[in-house]
C-alpha cells in the first residue's frame, strides 16, 4: 500500500518536478531493493562451524573452542549476530556470554561482519565446571541488511559434544587401605599360571619341573629354589552405581550426593583398574544416546577405562530401574567370584535383600554407603566413605 | 518494577527526543512569525503530533508492528516454553534473568543433552524452540545489564551538561524571550541555495546509513527512532507533497518544506546518535566489528546510496541525459563536500566550547584564534559573550558536568578501543574465495531461479510407491536434522524413532512411527505400502502443527 502510495507520489514529483520529493522516494525505493536482496539471500551459503581443542575434560580445565563463521556467497552479510548454545555449566572464559530462554542454558555471543567468500573464525575459551555431557549448538544466526530494514533469524543446525569426567579422588583421599579397597583380594584358582609375572621363588620340591628352577636363587641360598608365579585368572570388580539419592522418586534428586557417588564411582573405577583388577561399572540412570542404562561387563578391553569414564560422564539422575532390579538383571554378566562393589546413597531392605542373595551366590560383595543410614547388624560389609570436604 | 523497567539510558533517548523536538519545532514556528502570520505554528507542526504519538507508545512500552517482527523483542524465559506475555514487556532484548522460568524442580538434574533422546529436563521446551522461527531472535540476547545502567549515567551527564551549555549560551546571547531564543535557534537551520542540492541527499541518507549501523545494537532507543522513522515516513511525505503541491501555487509556501524536513531528519538523526553513542549493549552484541571496518563500510554505503541516488533523480529530472550526469556528479561533489562538514563543524564547536568555558571561569579574553579554518561553516558566535547570566554556582555546576561528562565519554571511548583491540587478537579473517566458488554459486542461482524450495513437496514427480516412500522418509530426517535430530550413521530407523518423534511433535507420533515401520517393510523386506497410504502419511507428518 505504502509502495503504490510512494509511487503515486513519484509521478507526481515528476511531473510537477519536485527534485526533493523524488530523491526522497527513489532512496526509499533503493534503500528497499536493497534490503529485499539481502532478505533473500542472506543466509545462503552461511556456515557455522565448532572446533574444540579437545572434547574430553576434567571439572576445572579449560579448552578453547574456535568458531569459523563461512560466508560462501557473493553477498556481503554487513551484520551477523549469532547465538551460540551452551550449557551454563561450561562457563565461557573469554567471550561474551547471554541469557537464554532455556533453563540452564547460555548463549555464546558474537558478531561480525563478512565480505564476500570471507570466513571468520574465533578463539572462545570455555571452563568445565562440573561433570557432564554437554551439546554445545543449535546456534541462532540473525542477519541484517546494510540498512536494518529486515532481520533474517535462522537456526543452523549441528551440534558438538563436549565430555567433562567425573572428578577422581585418590584411594587416600577416599579413607581406603590403597592396596584392597575391596577388601583381602581373593587368591584365585592356581591351575594355570602367568609365566610373565613372576611371585616369588619357593624351595624344590620332588615333581617340579627343572625349568622353573631360578638358579641365581639357588646360589644365593645354597639350596634349590624354583620359580613361582601369579595365576593368571584376573580378579573382577563390578561396580555397581545407584543413582537414585532417594529411596522415593517422589523425593526427587540430591544433586550433590549424585555428583559425590558418581565421583566415587569412577575413584574407584581407577582404583580397581591401576590393581590390576578387571572393571566394569553399572548404573540405573540414563545415559544419552542408549534406551537402556550403563552397563559396562567387567572385560580385558584396552578402552574399557576410557569407556567407564565416558559413561560415568554421562549418566544421570534418577535411575528408571530400582538397584535390586539392576543386580539381578546383571547377574548372569558376572564370572564367578566377581566382587560387587555396591555405591549407593541408601540401602533398603530389598536392596539389602538382594546383595545378601548376591554374597550366598559366591561374590564378595562390598557396600559404599553415602549416607548415615542406620544398617543394624548386617552380613555385608558397608563402607563409609569420607568426603574429601569432610 | 514489575513489567516496566525504565533506566538512565531510556530516559536520555526520551529527554533528548523532547528536547531536540521542542528545539527544532520553534523553526517553523519562526517563520510563522517571519511571514506575520502569528504563532500559530506550533499547533500546525505535525512533528508534534509525531512526536506525541511516539510519546505514547514509548510510555506504552511498545510499537505498532514490532510484535510481527519478531527480532528484537525480548520475550519471556519460558516455564516450560510458554510465552508470558507480560514478561519483557519494557525491556531490552537481552535484559532477561537467565535464572527467570528456569524449569526447575526439586532437585532436578538437567543432563544437558540436548538432542540425543533419553530423559531430559528440557523436551518441551526444546522442541516448541526449533517450530518458532521468532525464537532464533530471542536468542540473540545480550550481556551485563548493569554495564548498559553505568554508562548510562555517564550519558546522562553529558546530555545534561551539553544542554545546559547550550541553554546557556543562547540565552546569554539572546535573551530569555521565546522570540529570541527561537530567532537564535532557526539561524541553525537556514539553508543556503548552493548547499541545498547536496546537503538534503546527504542528511537523509546519513539516517538511511546510520540505522543501519544502529540496528545491530537492538537498543530500544534506536528500535524505537527507526520506527519513528518508518511511521513517520508516509506522513513525512504526505505533508511534504502536499506542500510541494501547494508550493506551486504560492511560492512562499514552499518554504515550509525545508525546515520541516531539516527538523524531522535531525530529531530521528539526533535520536539515533543518542542511542548509538551511549548504547553500550548494543556494541556487545556487534562487537567484533572493529570501529575503523564499521566506519569504512558506513562511508561505502553512504556513497553507495549517494550514486544510485543521484543517478535515478538525475536521470528523471534532468531535461537530456547530459545534465543528468551533470546534476548526478553534483551530487557526488556535494556529498564529498559535506561529508566533510561534520568534522569542521566538530573541530570548530571544539574550539568554541573552550572559549565559552575559558569565558566562564572568568579568565578573561582568550588567545584562540577568532576563526576555524576556511574549510569549515561559520557558527554563531554564541560562546564568546560573557557569562554574566549565569550565578557563580551554576557556572560550578555547569563546569562541573561538562568536564565529567567529557571525561567519561572519554574513558569510555578508551575501554572501547582496548577491548575492541582485544577481540581482534582472537580472530582470523581468510577468504575462500575461487573463481571455481563464484561460478559455482552462479550455476546453483541459475538452476535454482523461480523454484520453490526443495523440500517443501517431497513427492513431487512421478514416482512408484516406494520410491515415493524413501523420498518422504528421506525429507522427514532432513527435517529431523534441521531441527536438531540428526540420525547417527549407525542408527537403524527404529533405535532412530525416538529422535524422529522429538522433531516431529508428539501429536505426530503416529505418522512417525507409521513411516519408520513402512521403511523397515520397504528396505529390508522389499514391501512397499500402496500409493493412498503414502499420500496419507505424506499428509499426516506435513499437515500444520
Amino acid at each position: 500500500m505504502i509502495f503504490f502510495f510512494l509511487f503515486a507520489l513519484g509521478l507526481l514529483a515528476v511531473f510537477t518536478r519536485q527534485g526533493l520529493l523524488l530523491t526522497l522516494i527513489v532512496i526509499i525505493f533503493f534503500a528497499e531493493g536493497l534490503s529485499l536482496l539481502w532478505r533473500k539471500y542472506a543466509l545462503v551459503g552461511l556456515t557455522y562451524e565448532r572446533r574444540l581443542e579437545k572434547d574430553r575434560l576434567f571439572p576445572g580445565d579449560e579448552v578453547d573452542l574456535w568458531v569459523t563463521v563461512t560466508n560462501r556467497k557473493p553477498l556481503p552479510l554487513p551484520w551477523l549476530v549469532y547465538a551460540d548454545e551452551i550449557h551454563r555449566d561450561l562457563r565461557i572464559t573469554r567471550g561474551r556470554a547471554g541469557a537464554h530462554y532455556k533453563p540452564q542454558r547460555q548463549s555464546l555471543l558474537g558478531g561480525l561482519s563478512l565480505r564476500w567468500y570471507e570466513r571468520v573464525t574465533r578463539r572462545y575459551r570455555l571452563k568445565a565446571q562440573k561433570r557432564g555431557y554437554f551439546v554445545l549448538g543449535p546456534v541462532a544466526v540473525q542477519v541484517e541488511d546494510f540498512f536494518g530494514l529486515s532481520a533474517m533469524n535462522a537456526e543452523l543446525p549441528g551440534t558438538d559434544v563436549l565430555l567433562v569426567y567425573p572428578r577422581l579422588y585418590s584411594l587416600e583421599e577416599l579413607g581406603l587401605p590403597p592396596q584392597a579397597p575391596f577388601g583381602e583380594r581373593r587368591g584365585g584358582e592356581r591351575i594355570f599360571e602367568d609365566p610373565s609375572l613372576m611371585m616369588g621363588t619357593r624351595e624344590y620340591t620332588a615333581g617340579d619341573p627343572f625349568n622353573r628352577v631360578d638358579w641365581k636363587a639357588t646360589a644365593r641360598s645354597l639350596q634349590l629354589q624354583v620359580r613361582v608365579f601369579e595365576p593368571s585368572v584376573t580378579t573382577a570388580v563390578a561396580l555397581f552405581l545407584n543413582v537414585n539419592t532417594f529411596r522415593y522418586a517422589w523425593e526427587g534428586v540430591d544433586e550433590e550426593r549424585l555428583e559425590w557417588a558418581i565421583s566415587l564411582t569412577a575413584s574407584l573405577a581407577q582404583a580397581a583398574h591401576s590393581l590390576g583388577y578387571l572393571v566394569g561399572v553399572y548404573a540405573n540412570g540414563p545415559v544419552p544416546g542408549r534406551s537402556t542404562s550403563l552397563r559396562l561387563a567387567p572385560r580385558q578391553n584396552p578402552e574399557q577405562m576410557a569407556l567407564i569414564m565416558e559413561g560415568l560422564a554421562m549418566v544421570s539422575g534418577p535411575g528408571f530401574v530400582p538397584m535390586e532390579s539392576l543386580l539381578d538383571e546383571s547377574r548372569a554378566e558376572l564370572g564367578w567370584g566377581t566382587v560387587v562393589v555396591v555405591i549407593t546413597p541408601y540401602l533398603g531392605p530389598t536392596l539389602h535383600s538382594a546383595l545378601l542373595e548376591l554374597k550366598a551366590a559366591g561374590h564378595p560383595v562390598r557396600v559404599f554407603l553415602l549416607s548415615d543410614e542406620e544398617t543394624g547388624e548386617t552380613e555385608l560389609e558397608i563402607v563409609r566413605p569420607r568426603r574429601r570436604e569432610d | 518494577m514489575k513489567g516496566r523497567s525504565w533506566d538512565g539510558l531510556q530516559w536520555v533517548f526520551f529527554l533528548s527526543l523532547l528536547l531536540a523536538e521542542t528545539a527544532w519545532v520553534l523553526a517553523p514556528a519562526w517563520f510563522f512569525q517571519f511571514w506575520g502570520w502569528g504563532g500559530g505554528g506550533r499547533l500546525f507542526s505535525p512533528i508534534w503530533a509525531l512526536f506525541l504519538v511516539g510519546l505514547a507508545w514509548f510510555l506504552r512500552g511498545g510499537l505498532p508492528g514490532t510484535a510481527k517482527r519478531g527480532a528484537g523483542r525480548p520475550s519471556a524465559g519460558g516455564k516450560g516454553g510458554e510465552a508470558d506475555p507480560d514478561k519483557g514487556k519494557n525491556r531490552w532484548p537481552g535484559w532477561t534473568d537467565a535464572d527467570e522460568g528456569e524449569n526447575r524442580r526439586p532437585g532436578g538434574i538437567d543432563t544437558g543433552r540436548g538432542n540425543h533422546g533419553g530423559i531430559d529436563t528440557d523436551k518441551g521446551i526444546q522442541r516448541s524452540g526449533v517450530a518458532d522461527p521468532a525464537k532464533g531472535a530471542r536468542r540473540l540476547s545480550g550481556a551485563d545489564p548493569d554495564q548498559g545502567q553505568r554508562w548510562s549515567y555517564a550519558g546522562l551527564s553529558v546530555g545534561l551538561g551539553v544542554v545546559l551549555a547550550a541553554a546557556a549560551s543562547l540565552t546569554g546571547n539572546f535573551g530569555w524571550s521565546w522570540s529570541s531564543i527561537s530567532r537564535g535557534l532557526a539561524t541553525w537551520c537556514q539553508s543556503e541555495d548552493e548547499l541545498a542540492a547536496g546537503f538534503d541527499i546527504f542528511f537523509i541518507a546519513l539516517v538511511f546509513w546510520w540505522r543501519g549501523l544502529v540496528r545491530g545494537g537492538q537498543h530500544p532507543g534506536q528500535a524505537q527512532a527507526a520506527e519513528v522513522l518508518t511511521w513517520g515516513l508516509p506522513t513525512l511525505f504526505l505533508v511534504a507533497g502536499g506542500t510541494a503541491l501547494l508550493g506551486q501555487l504560492k511560492k512562499e509556501l514552499a518554504l515550509f518544506l525545508w525546515p520541516l524536513l531539516v527538523t524531522y531528519f535531525f530529531t530521528i538523526g539526533l535520536a539515533l546518535v543518542t542511542g548509538r553513542l551511549l548504547d553500550i549493549r548494543g556494541r556487545n552484541q556487534t562487537e567484533g566489528m572493529p570501529a575503523a571496518r564499521r566506519w569504512v563500510l558506513f562511508t561505502a554505503g553512504l556513497l553507495l546510496l549517494l550514486l544510485l541516488t543521484g543517478t535515478a533523480t538525475g536521470l528523471l529530472i534532468a531535461p537530456t541525459f547530459g545534465s543528468g550526469l551533470a546534476h548526478l556528479w553534483d551530487v557526488i561533489v556535494k556529498g564529498l563536500e559535506f561529508a566533510l562538514y561534520p568534522v569542521g563543524f566538530l573541530a570548530q564547536f571544539l574550539v568554541y566550547l573552550a572559549r565559552w568555558l575559558r569565558n566562564l571561569l572568568g579568565l578573561g579574553q582568550n588567545q584562540l584564534p577568532e576563526k576555524a579554518p576556511e574549510l569549515t561553516p561559520d557558527l554563531p558566535d554564541y560562546f564568546t559573550g560573557p557569562a554574566q547570566y549565569l550565578p557563580p554556582w551554576g557556572r560550578v555546576l555547569v563546569m562541573v558536568l561538562v568536564v565529567t561528562g567529557l571525561v567519561l565519554l572519554m574513558l569510555r571511548t578508551w575501554r572501547r578501543l582496548v577491548h575492541e583491540s582485544r577481540e581482534e587478537e582472537d580472530e582470523k579473517r581468510e577468504s575462500v574465495f575461487s573463481w571455481s566458488e563464484l561460478a559455482g554459486s552462479a550455476r546453483r542461482w541459475w538452476r535454482a531461479r523461480g523454484k520453490a524450495h526443495p523440500v517443501s513437496d517431497p513427492l513431487a514427480g512421478d514416482h512408484t510407491p516406494g520410491a515415493a516412500l524413501r523420498r518422504l522418509y528421506r525429507w522427514a530426517l532432513r527435517q529431523a536434522a534441521q531441527r536438531g535430530h540428526p540420525r547417527r550413521p549407525a542408527e537403524t530407523p527404529w533405535e532412530y524413532l525416538p529422535d524422529l518423534v522429538e522433531a516431529f511433535e508428539a501429536q505426530k507420533e503416529e505418522a512417525a512411527r507409521a513411516l519408520t515401520d513402512y521403511y523397515v517393510r520397504l528396505r529390508y523386506g522389499e514391501r512397499a505400502p500402496a500409493s493412498e497410504e503414502v499420500e496419507k502419511l505424506r499428509r499426516a507428518i506435513q499437515s500444520e502443527e
